[in-house]
C-alpha cells in the first residue's frame, strides 16, 4: 500500500511528532507508516482522512492502482 | 521496551520493575530459609516454587500491556517481538531435547529459558526501534 502521508504533512509544514499528537499515536507509528513499513488499521485510516480532510483512497492507495494509472 | 513514552509503556515499566525488585526479594528469602531450615516435602517444594511467581507475573504485565497500549503499531512491535522471543526459545529447547535425549548432552542451565526469552524479546524490540528511527525531516 502507498500514501500520500509524508506529502500531505508536508503541505501543511507539520512535523511527525505533531501529526502523532493530533492523530494520538506514536511518532514512530507515523513513521512507519510514511514509510510504507506500516499499513494502517481503518479506524485509524479514517482518523488521518478526517484529518486532512481527505477521503482515504485519495491519500491510501494499493500498489497496482498507481502502476497502472 | 519500546513504548516512545505513551502512558501504557510508562506502566508497564513500573510494573516490570516492581515485579523485577519483587522476584529479588522472594528469590533472597527462599535461599536464605533453604539454607538455614532446611525444610522438605511440600514446604520444600512450595518454597521453591514460590520465587517463580514474580517471573511468571511478568507474562501478565506484557499481556496487560498490550491491552493497555492504544498505539496499534507499537502493539505489532511488541507482539512481533513475542513472537521472535517465544520462537527463540522453542528452538534452543527442542534442539537440547534431542542433544540430550540422543547423545547425551547436557541440559540448559536453570533459569537459562528465561532470560533467552527475555533477551531475544528486548533485542528484537530494541532493533525494530533503531530501525524506525530516522530524522523527522518537516
Amino acid at each position: 500500500m502507498r500514501n500520500r502521508l509524508r506529502e500531505l504533512r508536508a503541505e501543511r509544514e507539520w512535523s511527525q511528532a505533531y501529526l502523532a499528537e493530533k492523530l494520538e499515536v506514536s511518532r514512530q507509528s507515523v513513521n512507519a507508516i510514511e514509510t510504507g513499513k506500516y499499513d494502517p488499521s481503518l479506524p485509524l485510516a479514517f482518523k488521518i482522512a478526517r484529518l486532512f480532510e481527505k477521503r482515504i483512497e485519495e491519500i491510501f492507495e494499493e500498489e497496482q492502482t498507481r502502476e497502472t494509472v | 521496551m519500546s513504548t516512545s513514552g505513551t502512558s501504557a509503556g510508562k506502566r508497564y515499566q513500573g510494573r516490570v520493575l516492581v515485579t523485577m525488585l519483587l522476584f529479588v526479594a522472594v528469590m533472597y528469602v527462599a535461599v536464605w530459609i533453604v539454607k538455614h531450615t532446611h525444610p522438605h516435602g511440600w514446604l520444600l517444594y512450595t518454597i521453591a516454587l514460590v520465587p517463580a511467581l514474580p517471573m511468571l507475573a511478568t507474562l501478565g504485565v506484557l499481556a496487560r500491556y498490550l491491552q493497555e497500549e492504544k498505539d496499534e503499531y507499537l502493539r505489532l512491535i511488541a507482539m512481533r517481538s513475542l513472537l521472535v522471543g517465544a520462537a527463540t526459545l522453542l528452538t534452543v529447547l527442542v534442539v537440547n531435547d534431542f542433544l540430550r535425549s540422543m547423545s547425551g548432552a547436557a541440559a540448559i542451565p536453570p533459569f537459562a529459558s528465561w532470560v533467552i526469552f527475555f533477551v531475544t524479546f528486548s533485542v528484537t524490540q530494541a532493533v525494530q526501534t533503531i530501525r524506525d528511527r530516522v530524522r523527522d525531516d518537516a
